[in-house]
């Protein structure tokens, strides 16, 4: 006679029950159904908070824990983001995926079913860290290589040659991240003679002259203007960063202030011993790798609306001596060394039968791009092979069982 | 709870909680000092930047010369935008806020104006001086849209025929016009408006919208 032996539960360690639950079934439900409450409930808050800023608050990492807001009102319940509630979710999956699910033949489609979704969670966590997005503007006849950020700002110092840019400083959005106009920073131009002190830092701001204004002695102006806050708008591409700039010598001494917007037609310029370098605020430029030459751009209505029927851009890609035409269509992309080139808009508006035109295409560079739909495929195999092997066992079983009552 | 408490305890939850992980993951603090070595190569959009422009170039821009002389009853606001090549400011006056000449002999003009009178009233008035019947009436709305002062709407309205300017100004046949509306957050009525003769006012047409876009007020 065995010895009784004793329950599972009590057989096992305390990590080995956390590590059961964290890998069970109760907590994938509920972050399932998390996922789709922060999904919902982003989509109401957008309305009034726009994209971007739900984007931010709802699915970034800087926002562990969240207060929903809808109709003005605050929700005093807090949530958890939605990244995060996504990365649980993905160790939820692999501690599953090796805890629950049986690593046998059986179960092979299962397995195969998990393997797609953490798949899927991989690319979206790809996605959010590595992943930009910009738009390219180019005219017909003109050439482009380059896109430009949404609304990650930059700061540029550019040497000139002759009048023209022979070399380009960034000071990169990361290092702009967090500044406040009560704020300074200061940032050591390793390649150039000066360095730069940054303040007064806004995130949307208009450069005004100081006569259009009261007398203010709290304003800050340099050379009669000065920069007026704006409330940032919920759109982020039409915000307008601005600040100030001090150049300093290597010993740290004032040589010139500069008010520097992006809603500025021309850069500052600094005179350095004669040498002159122009220094900008302006939405993050991404070169691309090869060269796209607008051919033709062609657009259609459905008649009697302004809902668009056809837009596509004949471009031709110009890239290391070789030219090739490509046709970018609404819906069908271009893609090309990791990045995809989709039809986004066009201008000027109302242009005259004939006039000149020119494409916007949006310009995303993802590495896990077509990671989702590998997950779609990889996840739909294993649930066809699931249900094949179930359907097999199934007939089999019949079978036997048929041959057996015979 | 106001919305301030709210909002200082959403911010104290984001907080502790971002604390907790970079606690998790090692400190990270932006030092008093960054240094910068990053450069970028030279792509199709830098183009040679116009060096040496003063604040008042740089941040009115090229129609600085041509605001309004003073506030008149309505204290019109300033407006600039990137005039196309080829046109020539003139002086702007108490109508034109911005007032310019085209065509290779100048004989035709765009000129900027803020005004009252509601849409209609403003685009019927320009219909009229080409001898159209104001017949617009609740077609308004389906008139083209265009893109004016970089993110607003405005209407197009496009003429052709004998343009009679009034103001003691003679008729002249063959010219056209396209002329864009728009309302002002103040309700007044905003105006950007090209005439002159026909062949130049359709060679100038895209670049006239493209202007109407790159208007902006200025503070």
């Amino acid at each position: 006679m065995k010895p009784a032996s004793p329950s599972p539960n009590r057989k096992r360690g305390f990590p080995i029950r956390v590590l059961r639950f964290l890998g069970g079934y109760h907590l994938a439900c509920a972050l399932i159904l998390l996922l789709g409450v922060l999904t919902w409930l982003g989509t109401l808050e957008q309305v009034e908070l726009g994209l971007y800023e739900v984007k931010r608050k709802y699915f970034s990492s800087e926002n562990v824990f969240l207060l929903p807001r809808i109709r003005g009102k605050t929700i005093l319940f807090p949530l958890p983001g939605a990244y995060w509630v996504g990365l649980v979710f993905f160790f939820n999956l692999l501690i599953g995926t090796f805890l629950h699910v049986r690593w046998r033949w059986k179960s092979a489609g299962i397995l195969i079913a998990h393997f797609g979704m953490l798949f899927l969670l991989l690319g979206a966590f790809v996605t959010q860290h590595f992943s930009q997005r910009g738009n390219m503007a180019v005219n017909e006849g003109e050439t482009s290589n380059v896109a430009e950020h949404y609304h990650d700002f930059v700061i540029e110092v550019t040497e000139t040659e002759d009048g023209k840019p022979s070399k380009i400083h960034v000071i990169a959005t990361d290092h702009l991240a967090g500044l406040s106009p009560a704020d300074q920073r200061l940032f050591r131009m390793k390649q150039l003679p000066f360095d730069l002190r940054i303040d007064q830092y806004h995130t949307n701001a208009r450069p005004a002259a100081i006569e259009a204004r009261h007398d203010r002695s709290d304003r800050i102006t340099v050379d009669g203007f000065y920069l007026k806050p704006k409330d940032i708008d919920k759109e982020a591409s039409l915000n307008f960063a601005g600040c100030r700039a001090t150049v300093l010598d290597k010993d740290g001494k004032s040589r010139g202030q500069y008010l520097i917007s992006a809603a500025s037609y021309h850069p500052a310029t600094i005179d350095w011993d004669g040498t002159l370098y122009s220094l900008n605020i302006r939405k993050a430029l991404w070169p691309i790798p090869f060269d796209l030459r607008l051919d033709k751009f062609t657009h259609e209505f459905h008649p009697g609306t302004m809902r668009p029927k056809r837009f596509e851009s004949q471009v031709m890609r110009l890239e290391g001596g070789m030219s090739e035409p490509v046709l970018i269509k609404m819906n069908e992309p271009m893609r090309r060394k990791g990045y995809t080139f989709f039809q986004a808009s066009w201008g000027p508006q109302g242009a005259a039968q004939g006039a000149r035109l020119f494409s916007v295409l949006e310009v995303v560079k993802n590495p896990a791009d077509k990671w989702p739909e590998y997950a779609l495929y990889i996840t739909t195999a294993g649930l066809v092979l699931q249900f094949g092997l179930m359907l097999t066992g199934f007939v089999f079983k019949q079978v036997r069982k048929g041959e057996h009552e015979n | 709870m106001s919305d301030h408490s709210l909002q200082i305890l959403d911010h104290s939850l984001q907080g502790i909680m971002a604390a907790a992980v970079l606690l998790s993951v090692g400190c990270h603090k932006e030092s008093d000092a960054i240094e910068i070595d990053t450069t970028r190569p030279l792509t199709s959009a830098d183009q040679p930047p116009k060096l040496m422009a003063s604040s008042r170039e740089r941040f009115i821009g090229s129609g600085h010369g041509a605001t309004s002389p003073s506030a008149g009853p309505m204290s019109p606001a300033r407006y600039a935008g990137v005039m196309p090549d080829g046109w020539k400011e003139l002086p702007g006056t108490s109508i034109r806020l911005l007032n310019y000449a085209i065509g290779p002999d100048g004989n035709g003009e765009v000129y900027v104006s803020q005004t009252r009178g509601g849409m209609l009233g403003n685009v019927e008035r320009w219909r009229g001086q080409f001898g159209i019947a104001n017949t617009v009436g609740e077609d308004l709305l389906e008139m083209p849209r265009v893109v004016l002062m970089g993110a607003g709407e405005g209407l197009l309205v496009e003429a052709t025929g004998t343009y009679s300017p009034g103001m003691g100004r003679p008729a002249m046949p063959g010219h056209a016009m396209a002329g864009v509306v728009g309302v002002l957050q103040d309700g007044g009525i905003f105006t950007v408006k090209m005439t002159g003769p026909e062949a130049l006012v359709n060679a100038e047409r895209g670049r006239f919208l493209e202007f109407c876009q790159t208007l902006k007020p200025i503070e």
